[in-house]
């Protein structure tokens, strides 16, 4: 007689096993004491794990993992003094070939505020009109036609809460929880 | 009378399209199908129990909080919406894994060999064209494939826990 893997009395405890499978391990369990016996032990030593109680660690390393994640690589000190050099150094020749840049590409003079103010304005009003054209969203849950008393509808609704949690209590309870 | 038997076409129409649907939840989700299946067949008797309590109890919380939202103004109103859409959605997600699981009970044990997507596919031509038959179908095969189903998929849920403390 093959005996049944620890995996397999795994998958049998969660009730994993295809249904075929459930049987046969189910009959299997029937006829062989050893493997009876060793699913026994699983059981045993899942109830005492369930039952040992959670211990708290005496170092939380959490924080300092999660700040080092989080921390960007940083960079030499020379790198960053080339980077103020550089944008020090962008704005000084900026400044001094702006007359040339005006030369080549000839600029037209920027608009007044006023100008930008008017032109945003009649962007905003012509969106606010599409958008009042547009149908208006709306979602009403449909109506079941049921023309009882809201009373009647609340009883309604606490019966069966209460039928339904009876209900569940003792069909989803395992019996052996269930015996005294 | 006439109306009542456009339900048979209805119900097989429905099944052609449902192929797919549960082929695909089968494939997303194998384990929690798988479970169900087996949750179903091992313990047929309080699947039935539990899906029946359940498809009740959420099927006269829709109605009850659905009539309720014409009745009430305000905060309370969003609230009622809120149960509406939440209790429509468990029965339709635990019908649909109840189903796919039934199907997948059906089809393993018509066709052992085939493939699980395969096993889905005479499972629910199975139990989608038994149930087109009027009456017996409508009012016996399908609402036992259904509570069943359902019921199994609420024990697979919690299934896990009760197992490893018994």
């Amino acid at each position: 007689m093959k005996h049944l893997s620890d995996e397999t009395l795994n998958e049998y405890l969660d009730a994993a096993l295809a249904a075929a499978q459930q049987a046969d391990a189910q009959s299997h369990l029937a006829a062989c004491p050893a493997c009876a016996m060793r699913l026994s032990e699983f059981q045993n030593l899942f109830t005492e794990l369930e039952a040992m109680p959670d211990l708290a660690l005496d170092l939380n390393l959490a924080p300092v993992i999660v700040t080092r994640l989080g921390r960007p690589a940083a960079l030499p000190g020379y790198l960053r003094w080339l980077a103020f050099f550089q944008l020090a150094t962008a704005g000084l020749a900026l400044a001094l070939g702006w007359q040339l840049i005006r030369a080549i590409f000839p600029l037209e003079m920027p608009p007044q505020f006023s100008a930008l103010a008017a032109g945003f304005s009649g962007l905003v009003a012509a969106d606010l009109n599409l958008l009042s054209s547009l149908p208006k969203f709306s979602f009403e849950i449909p109506s079941p036609g049921l023309d009882l008393p809201a009373t009647t509808l609340t009883i309604a609704i606490v019966s069966v809460s209460l039928l339904w949690l009876a209900g569940n209590g003792l069909l989803l309870t395992p019996r052996s929880r269930r015996q005294p | 009378m006439n109306a009542l038997l456009t339900i048979t076409p209805v119900i097989m129409l429905l099944t052609i399209n449902l192929i797919p649907f549960f082929i695909a939840l089968r494939v997303l989700f194998p384990a929690r199908t798988a479970r169900t299946s087996g949750i179903a067949s091992q313990q047929p008797g309080r699947s039935f129990a539990t899906g029946l309590v359940n498809f009740v109890f959420f099927v006269v919380i829709g109605l009850a909080t659905a009539s309720l939202v014409e009745k009430t103004e305000g905060l309370l109103k969003i609230i009622l919406s809120l149960l509406t859409i939440l209790s429509t959605a468990c029965l339709l997600i635990s019908l649909a894994f109840g189903l796919t699981g039934m199907s997948g009970l059906v089809g393993e044990r018509l066709a052992p060999n085939q493939s699980s997507w395969k096993q889905v596919l005479w499972g629910v031509l199975l139990v989608g064209l038994g149930g087109s038959v009027p009456l017996l179908g409508w009012f016996v095969l399908l609402p036992y494939a259904i509570w069943t189903g359902m019921g199994a998929f609420i024990i697979s849920l919690i299934a896990r826990n009760s197992s490893r403390g018994s």
